[in-house]
This record gives C-alpha cells, structure tokens and sequence, in this order.
C-alpha cells in the first residue's frame, strides 16, 4: 500500500464531478463556518482598534484611578509605590477646586485642577501651547480656549479666589485643551499641587492620584496589581466615562461575535457530517465494490476524510475570502454602535491560516463517524442481488460530542446574556 | 496440490440472534481446486452455489469450516487482510459486471492495481495489457455505459485477470448476456484456462456452460451433490481425481456421508 498518495482520487474526483450538490454543500458548510470566523475576528480586531482610537480621543493617556474607599480626599503619603506595577508609565496626585476667576468685570466659575506640572510637562503629559508649566504659589497655567475667551495670554494677571481669599496670580502658560482632558473633571486651571492646596486649608490631601499606563498596558491587570498594594482605605478603579462605557460595549460585542461563531461552527459540524454521511449512504454500492476489489478498511476511511479535508480546504479558502470581504460592514456596524471611528480592517497574520486550519479541522472531524461507517460497508452490498444491511445507529460518542459542542454554545450564550 | 481448499464449510444466515435459526444456505462442504481448472458449479437456484463462490472468495465469512487459499485460512485473517488477498491472489467476475461508472474501463480494469499503490503509468499499462487479453484494447478509454453488456463483462474478466490472482472466481458471468456474448465470454473464460493455466471456478445454472467446464460440482441444499470431472470438455478436463476428504461425523447437517464422491462421465 502506498503510504503518501491518495490512491483512489480519480474515483473521488469523478465521483464530485457526477454528483457535485453533496461536494458543494460540504465546502458551502465549511465557508460559512470559517468566514464567520474570519468575518469575527477580523472585525473584533478592527473595532477594538477603533475603541482605542475612540479611548485616546476621549481619555487621552489610558488610566487607573486610585480613590479614597470613604470618598472624599486622602493623604498623599498613604499611597505605596506603584512605579514597579507592568504598564505604568507615571503616578500623578490629583487635587480638585473649584474656583472663581476674575478677570475686569468678567467673573468665570472654573475647576482648577493641581498637579505636579513641571514634571507633568517634562514627561509629555501636560501638553503647553505658549509659556511654561506653573511652579510658585503664585503661578497659573490656563486652558488655551479659556485664555482666549479672557483675553488673556502668558505674564498677564488674573484674580484667583480660594477659601484664603482672593490671590492675585500671573499666567505663565496656555495648555492645549485636549491634553487638560485627562487631569478630569473639566478643569481649566492648572496649579501647582501645593499651591492649591496650601489655599484649600488641605495640604498633603489629594482627590485621586491618576496612574499614566503604557498604550499597550492592560487596564484590569494594573487595577489588579495595585489592589493588592494599596492600603484598606484606598481603591483602585478604571476612570468612569464614556471609553468606559465602550470598553463594556466592546466586551458585549466580542461575546456576542464569539457566541454567533461557535453556534456557526457547531451548525457546520453537522451539516457537514450530513453531508458526508449522504454522501457515504448514496455511494455504499460502489464502496462495496471497491471493499470487493481489495480495498482496506483503512484506505476507505483514508478516502473519506481525505475527501472530507479537500472539501474541506476549498470551502475554508472560499470562507476566508468571504469572511474578510464581510468583515469591513461589520466592523464599520460595530464601530458605529460604539461611536469609535472604522480605522480600516486589522488581518492579524494568523488568521489566514488558522481559519483555514480550523475548517480543515471542522470538515476531518465530521467525517469521522461517516469514514467508519463507509469502512465498514459490507463486499457483498456491492452485488445487485445482496440485499442490503440494516442500519447501524449513531454510536453515543458522536451524541455525546455533539451534545458537548451545544452546551458550549448555549453556555456562550449564557454569557452573553449575563453580561 | 489445491490452489483452494474449503474444509467443513457451513453458512448460516439470519443466526445472529439467540432466539433465531437462521437459515443454512451452505452445510458441510468439502471441496478442493487444482492448479489450471476451470471448474463450474451449477446448482438450481437457491442451492448454496453463489453463496459458496463468496466462500471461497473471501467476500463472507464462514459460520463454521475453514476456506485455504495457497494455504492460508481466510476465515482466520483480519478484514483488511483478507480485502489484501481479495485484492492479490483472487479476480472476481459478477452477473452485473460491477464496473465502476465513473471510471473508464481502463479506469476499472486497473482499480486493483491502483489500490495496491502501484503507480498510476504502470497500472495504466498493465490495464491496457488486461483489456487487449480480452480484445477490448480499442474500448479502453469508454465509459461503462458506452459499452454493451458482453463488452462491460469482457471488460469485468480483464479486472479479474490484471493483479494476475491464483483463481479467478465468475458468478453467472453469463446470466445478463443473449446467447452470443455468453459464447464469446465463456470462450474467453475457456482461453485463459487454456492458453494462460488460469484456475477458473464459475457458478452458472446453465448445464450448456457446465459443460464447458473441465469439472462440474453440483450442488442442491447447501450440499455437493456430485462432482463429476468433464474429459470431453476442452479445458481443464483429464485431471485425477483429487482425494476427497473424510467426511465430518456429524454431518455437518447431515449431508457428508451421503455425498457421491467425484465421478467419471
């Protein structure tokens, strides 16, 4: 027996091009099982990065706030050294006041925010327009539109009023107003931290401290981490917002894609072994009279599911070129839903392969049960005047493997409705 | 000595459950093939003759006995090894001719080359060999169903011939043809015995094509009835006649002691 040609192709070929509808309900099967993986993943990936381009619209710097488990504020001095936590780029105290500026007659309630700006500055958080960061008591560093709608530009005064009463202070820098974004809760004002709370009677006090996290940094985990770091009274939370809000979309979306895919895939499963075992049944004659002539139980079982993989590969190459050609609608629907911008498909390079592979797979383990039953057609069948063997039942493996992929879905499912 | 040998051999159909008889389509029979006959087995329907060829063909399995071919016992070799002897030593020839209608006859005449891995030029070859054996060389490249009958069952006999088997085994080769083209393919058979000392054993229910054959075994019951060697036919004939051996005790359905040994016409 020849060990690596596949010996009964020309029979196989001719029997596809004699009866083609069960060939093509078998490739039909795998292309829709492997473009709904590749339509999947491929649109998940385009629209987790939309999400992070919508995450850096909005938030800027990807962040973990560390709060007071009462509320309110908390001594600067409780919060442990978070440097050492993977992802985190820098740890910025964070003190709120809202204020009231004065400028001539014009009266402008504000938020003033307090940072560390010289360092904030430095390692490019703080984004400066005109002039430079705020370090004296005395100093001020003003969002740009606010600037301009005072009137105002770097060395002019304003009136600042805080609970020690009103502070005359210079502007010394305009900051770019996306940039104040990520310092939260709208503020227009910077301070030098101290400053401010020297003002505010709460020196050592701060709001939050926000910690700055590497792009690719994974959020949970650095909540995780500093968790286990972190005093009794203090806890660590993912900023609350809109990027927020899309993040849980997105995880909804992703179970959703993912629960659509594996009940696509469990459907093909069995449309394939369907087919193939069709295919099988109609065929038992010439089987036989092959299993007549000589042929193996082993090279019948070889034909199937080598029949079974070529269908398999052809419908997992039509798959992946449908699949990425409906990606685009879905992940622009996604995006859309998401109110992030379609940056354009993301093909993660083992996709491609994979996906095929995966249908190859699918396709090989549907014809498990209709290669054994096809090596196990009687010579005889193969005589007219043989009549034919009753019907073997379906053995409880491939009940019980099928009823492990539908609990698995419905288990997705599940999941999907829990969240 | 026996190219074929069946030993004892019975066949119960239907016996699976405890409950059940079954029925005894073959009961007891010994029998032994010689290198080079061409021996027919005739019987009416329903005598165990077909049943019998698949016995000894390795296509079914005994109930009881043993079949031994070139000394092996096929009842005791696994599926896949007997599918090998069916495949190597054995040529088989059907009523239906059996040939595969998506394949040319070049095509089906070389299937059991191409399961053995031979490549596909060589089977190609030998095939085309086969087909001008049986004068079917211009035919070759044609569907089955472009084919008459007797060209199909020339076509059949060129399958059975191509692995060059110890025995070619025919059931009713003849039974689908009109009177010509079971002359031209028991002549055929005739000539391979002949010209090539091909063992032939064939199953008919025609005592014209009987006669043909060297020996005659027939067979009523599940039994051999007699076995009778034909020296006035043109092949095979003039043997000696094979010791028979000793009948089983029991009978085997009780039968053995009453089978006519092999006799001279």
């Amino acid at each position: 027996m020849s060990l690596g040609v596949f010996e009964l192709r020309r029979l196989l070929v001719r029997q596809w091009t004699r009866r083609p509808g069960r060939a093509l309900a078998t490739i039909f099967s795998v292309a829709v099982a492997v473009g709904a993986v590749v339509a999947t993943w491929v649109s998940a990936d385009a629209s987790r990065a939309g999400y992070k381009s919508l995450t850096s619209a909005i938030e800027g710097v990807p962040a973990v706030d560390i709060l007071s488990k009462a509320g309110g504020r908390f001594e600067a001095s409780d919060l442990p050294s978070l440097a050492n936590i993977p992802g985190v780029r820098a740890v910025v105290p964070l003190f709120y006041r809202p204020t009231l500026l004065r400028v001539g007659e014009k009266r402008v309630r504000e938020i003033a925010v307090g940072v560390d700006a010289e360092r904030l500055v430095a390692i490019g958080m703080l984004e400066l327009s005109a002039g430079r960061a705020c370090t004296a008591i005395d100093e001020v560093v003003l969002d740009e539109n606010l600037a301009r709608s005072l009137g105002k530009v770097v060395d002019d005064e304003i009136l600042f009023f805080a609970r020690r009463g009103v502070r005359r202070m210079t502007v010394v820098g305009l900051a770019v107003p996306t940039s104040l974004r990520w310092f939260g809760e709208g503020a227009g004002v910077v301070l030098d931290i101290a400053a401010l709370e020297d003002m505010s009677n709460a020196l050592g006090l701060v709001d939050r401290v926000r910690v700055a996290l590497t792009p690719e940094a994974n959020r949970k985990g650095v909540v995780e981490a500093a968790g286990k770091l972190l005093p009794d009274t203090l806890v660590a939370e993912i900023p609350a917002g809109r990027a927020g809000m899309a993040e849980d979309v997105m995880h909804s979306a992703d179970l959703g894609l993912d629960f659509v895919t594996g009940l696509t895939v469990a459907m093909s499963w069995f449309i394939v072994g369907n087919a193939m075992l069709m295919n099988v049944t109609e065929r038992r004659r010439s089987l036989s009279l092959v299993r007549l002539l000589g042929a193996s139980g082993r090279q019948i079982r070889r034909m199937i599911t080598m029949e079974s993989a070529l269908l398999g590969a052809v419908g997992a190459a039509i798959g992946v070129a449908a699949g990425l050609a409906a990606a685009r609608p879905i992940a622009a629907g996604i995006s859309r839903s998401l109110q992030a911008p379609f940056t354009g498909l993301v093909v993660h390079p083992a996709i491609i392969p994979l996906s095929a592979l995966m249908g190859i797979l699918v396709a090989v383990a549907a014809a498990w049960w209709p290669a054994r039953q096809a090596a196990a057609v009687d010579p005889l069948e193969g005589l007219a005047n043989a009549p034919p063997p009753p019907s073997p039942g379906v053995p409880w493996r491939f009940v019980g493997a099928a009823l492990v992929l539908w609990a698995f879905a419905t288990g997705m499912l599940g999941l999907v409705i829990l969240e | 000595m026996a190219i074929l040998r069946a030993v004892h051999l019975e066949k119960t159909f239907g016996a699976a459950a405890r409950s059940t008889a079954g029925v005894m389509a073959i009961r007891g029979v010994d029998v032994e093939i010689e290198p080079g006959e061409f021996v027919a087995i005739t019987g009416a329907s329903g005598s165990g003759k077909s049943t019998l060829l698949h016995l000894l063909g390795g296509i079914t399995r005994p109930t009881a006995g043993k079949v031994i071919l070139e000394g092996v016992d096929l009842a005791a070799l696994g599926d896949d090894d007997l599918a090998l002897v069916r495949r190597r030593r054995i040529g088989f020839v059907f009523q239906r001719y059996n040939l595969l209608p998506e394949l040319s006859l070049v095509e089906n005449v070389g299937l059991p080359l191409v399961l053995d891995g031979i490549p596909e030029a060589r089977c190609d070859a030998a095939a085309r060999a086969a087909l001008e054996t049986v004068g079917m060389g211009h035919r070759a490249d044609h569907r089955p169903d472009a084919l008459s009958g007797g060209e199909q069952q020339r076509g059949a006999i060129a399958r059975a011939l191509v692995t060059a088997p110890a025995i070619v085994l025919a059931d009713e080769p003849t039974g689908a043809l009109d009177s010509e083209n079971s002359r031209r393919v028991v002549e055929l058979l005739r000539s391979i015995v002949a010209d090539h000392g091909q063992t032939v054993v064939l199953v008919t229910h025609d005592p014209g094509i009987a006669a043909e054959a060297g020996r005659c075994i027939r067979m009523a019951d599940g039994r051999i009835i007699s076995d009778t060697l034909q020296p006035g036919s043109p092949v095979g004939g003039g043997r000696p006649p094979v010791p028979r051996p000793a009948p089983r005790s029991n009978g085997g359905g009780g039968g053995g002691g009453k089978r006519p040994g092999r006799k001279r016409r």
